[in-house]
C-alpha cells in the first residue's frame, strides 16, 4: 500500500511539475519573443542548438527569420486568435519549442503581422477547426485566423477580413490517389464510376460538388478530418481525395511514396482562391483595421516569402529549391 | 513492417509530445476531475437526502442536465460560455475552463453511485441502528455508511476509468493530453493511423495500472469494511 502511495505521490509531483512549466512557458513566450528581435537568427540557431544537425537546423531557419522581424509593444492590449494547429503548412506544431511558440506556420506568421501592424500582444488559442467559429461567434477570441476560405454562408454569420494570399495552398486545389493512378487523371470526366472523398464543410467539398456534381461521380463519403481521410485513400475506401495543393504535397511526402497527385486540378473560382480571416458579427471597427494591413501586406508582398518559409518549416520543400540561402535568407536578384 | 516503422520513426522524433505532455497532462486532467468529482460529488449526494426541497431539487436538475447531455458538448459551453459568466476565466489557459467541467460532469455521476449505493443497504439497519438508540448520524456513519462502500467501491472505480478516457475529449481545445498530442504529431506527419497505435497504447496502459490499483485499494477498503 505504501509503494503505491509512493507512487501516486511521484505521478502527482511529477505531472504539477510539468504543467507548472506548461503554463510559464506560455506566459513567457510573448514577452521572450521581441527579446530575440535583431539577432540574425540564423546564425543564431546554429549557436543554440550545437546537438541539432544542420538539415535540422535550417527546416525552421527561414521561418525564424521572418517571425524575428516582428515586434510589437502591445499598446492597444492583446489580439486572441483561435486556430486549429493540425494543417501544415498553414499552422502546425513545431513539438521541439514551447508555449505560444510551438504553434507554426503561415498563419501564425499571418497572426503574429497583425499583432504587429495592430500594436497589439498576440495571444494565440489552438483548438478544433470546428471551436475555431464558436470562439469568434462567442466573442471568446478577436479573430480566427486558420485558412479560412470565403463561403456564402460564412459572410452571412461572420464579419470576414479582406483576401490574404497563402502562396499555391488555396489557388491550386488537386486530387490526390494512390501511386499507381499517378497523373492519370486529367479532365472531370475520368472519375466517372469513382469515390472522391474530401473534408466536410471545407473549400474542397464545395469545388467537388461544382466540379462532379452533374457527373456520375460518387462523392458521398465525407471526412472530419484529413487524416481520416488520408487513412481511407490507403485503404482504398475512396478512389480519390480533393485537398488544397499544399496540403497535397505534406500528404504526398508523409506517405512513404504510396500516394501522389492525380493530374487533375480544379479550376478555382476567384473569390474561393484565397483565405480570410474570421471576425464577430459587427466587428467592423477591428476588421476595418485588419484590411488595411492586409492591403500593406499584399502591396509588399509579404505572402509569398511567408508561404515558402512555413512550407520548408513543414517539411515540403527545402530552402534551396524556394530560394533561401543556407541561413534561411531570402535570395533576391 | 511500414506501420512498424512508421511508429518507430515517430516515437524517435515525437516521444516527449507523447510520454511528457500526453501523459502528463491526462494525468492532470484526471486526476482533478477525479478529485474534484469525488469532492463534489459526496457533497452533491448529501444535498441529495437533505430536507430542504429547493435544493434537492437543484441537485437533481443538475444532474439530470449533465446525465443528459455529451460531455463534448459540456465542453465547448464551459469553454466559450462560462468566461461570459467568470470573465476572469477568459484570460487564463483553456485547461482551466476545460478542468471546471470535468469536475462537475464526473461530480453529477459520482453523487449517483454514492446515492444508489446508500440506497441498496437495506433500511432494515437503519431502522434496527434507530430502535437501539443510535441518532441518526450516528447509525448513518457507523451502520449504513460502512456497508454502502461495498457497493459504492467498484463503481466509483469504474467511473474514474471512464473519466481518465474522457479527458480525451478535452484534445478538442488543445489542452496537451494525449489526444492533443496525436492531433500534433498527425498533423505534421498525416501518419494517422500510426498515431492513433500508439495513444491507443498509452490509454490502455494508464487505464490498466489505474484498474489494479484501484482493485488492491477496493480490497483493503472492504477488508476494513
Amino acid at each position: 500500500m505504501k509503494k503505491i502511495l509512493a507512487l501516486v505521490l511521484v505521478i502527482v509531483l511529477a505531472v504539477a511539475a510539468l504543467s507548472a512549466c506548461g503554463s510559464s512557458a506560455q506566459s513567457a513566450a510573448p514577452a521572450a519573443a521581441p527579446a530575440q528581435n535583431d539577432a540574425p537568427s540564423g546564425e543564431n540557431a546554429a549557436v543554440e542548438s550545437p546537438a541539432a544537425t544542420p538539415a535540422e537546423v535550417n527546416l525552421s531557419a527561414a521561418y525564424d527569420n521572418y517571425l524575428s522581424q516582428f515586434s510589437t509593444n502591445g499598446t492597444n492590449g492583446t489580439l486572441t486568435v483561435a486556430l486549429s494547429p493540425d494543417f501544415a503548412p498553414m499552422e502546425f506544431y513545431d513539438v521541439a519549442k514551447s508555449g505560444d511558440a510551438a504553434i507554426v506556420g503561415f498563419d501564425v506568421l499571418l497572426a503574429n503581422y497583425l499583432a504587429q501592424e495592430l500594436d497589439m500582444t498576440l495571444v494565440l488559442k489552438p483548438m478544433s477547426f470546428d471551436a475555431c467559429q464558436a470562439a469568434v461567434q462567442t466573442g471568446n477570441v478577436d479573430v480566427a485566423i486558420s485558412g479560412f476560405s470565403w463561403k456564402a454562408d460564412r459572410a452571412e454569420n461572420f464579419e470576414l477580413s479582406d483576401y490574404y494570399i497563402a502562396g499555391d495552398n488555396e489557388t491550386q486545389q488537386s486530387i490526390i490517389c494512390l501511386k499507381e493512378n499517378e497523373g492519370k487523371f486529367t479532365k472531370p470526366e475520368d472519375f466517372i464510376g469513382k469515390k472522391i472523398g474530401y473534408q466536410g464543410a471545407s473549400l474542397q467539398q464545395t469545388l467537388v460538388e461544382e466540379t462532379f456534381g452533374e457527373l456520375d461521380v460518387n462523392i458521398t463519403q465525407v471526412f472530419s478530418d484529413l487524416g481520416t481521410a488520408v487513412e481511407a485513400l490507403k485503404a482504398k475506401q475512396v478512389d480519390f481525395l480533393a485537398v488544397a495543393h499544399g496540403n497535397g504535397e505534406s500528404i504526398i511526402a508523409n506517405s512513404g511514396d504510396a500516394i501522389a497527385f492525380s493530374g487533375f486540378d480544379f479550376e478555382v473560382d476567384p473569390k474561393y482562391e484565397n483565405n480570410v480571416c474570421l471576425l464577430k458579427k459587427g466587428n467592423t471597427e477591428l476588421v476595418a483595421k485588419i484590411n488595411v494591413a492586409l492591403a500593406k501586406a499584399l502591396e509588399n508582398d509579404y505572402y509569398t516569402g511567408w508561404y515558402d518559409a512555413s512550407k520548408v518549416y513543414a517539411g515540403v520543400s527545402t530552402l534551396d529549391e524556394l530560394g533561401f540561402d543556407e541561413n534561411g535568407v531570402k535570395i533576391t536578384d | 513492417m511500414t506501420f512498424i516503422l512508421n511508429i518507430v520513426k515517430i516515437m524517435t522524433k515525437y516521444w516527449k509530445v507523447f510520454l511528457l505532455q500526453g501523459i502528463g497532462y491526462t494525468l492532470l486532467l484526471s486526476i482533478i476531475a477525479v478529485a474534484g468529482g469525488a469532492f463534489f460529488g459526496s457533497l452533491l449526494a448529501l444535498a441529495k437526502r437533505s430536507h430542504l426541497k429547493i435544493l434537492k431539487a437543484l441537485v437533481n436538475a443538475l444532474v439530470a442536465v449533465v446525465r443528459g447531455t455529451p460531455v463534448l458538448l459540456q465542453l465547448y459551453i464551459g469553454v466559450f460560455v462560462f468566461p461570459l459568466i467568470i470573465p476572469k476565466l477568459s484570460s487564463l489557459p483553456y485547461i482551466y475552463s476545460v478542468s471546471i467541467v470535468l469536475i462537475i460532469n464526473s461530480s453529477a455521476y459520482v453523487s449517483e453511485i454514492i446515492r444508489s449505493g446508500i440506497e441498496a443497504v437495506d433500511i432494515g439497519q437503519m431502522e434496527a441502528a434507530r430502535s437501539l438508540g443510535l441518532t441518526q448520524r450516528t447509525a448513518m456513519m457507523s451502520i449504513v455508511l460502512p456497508q454502502a462502500v461495498k457497493n459504492i467501491l467498484p463503481a466509483l472505480g469504474n467511473e474514474f476509468i471512464m473519466v481518465v478516457k474522457e479527458t480525451s475529449l478535452a484534445s478538442t481545445f488543445f489542452v496537451g493530453e494525449l489526444m492533443t498530442a496525436y492531433l500534433k504529431v498527425k498533423g505534421n506527419t498525416y501518419l494517422t493511423m500510426e498515431c492513433l497505435f500508439i495513444v491507443g497504447v498509452l490509454y490502455f496502459a494508464l487505464t490498466f495500472i489505474l484498474s489494479k490499483i484501484l482493485k488492491a485499494w477496493e480490497g483493503r477498503m472492504k477488508a476494513r469494511a
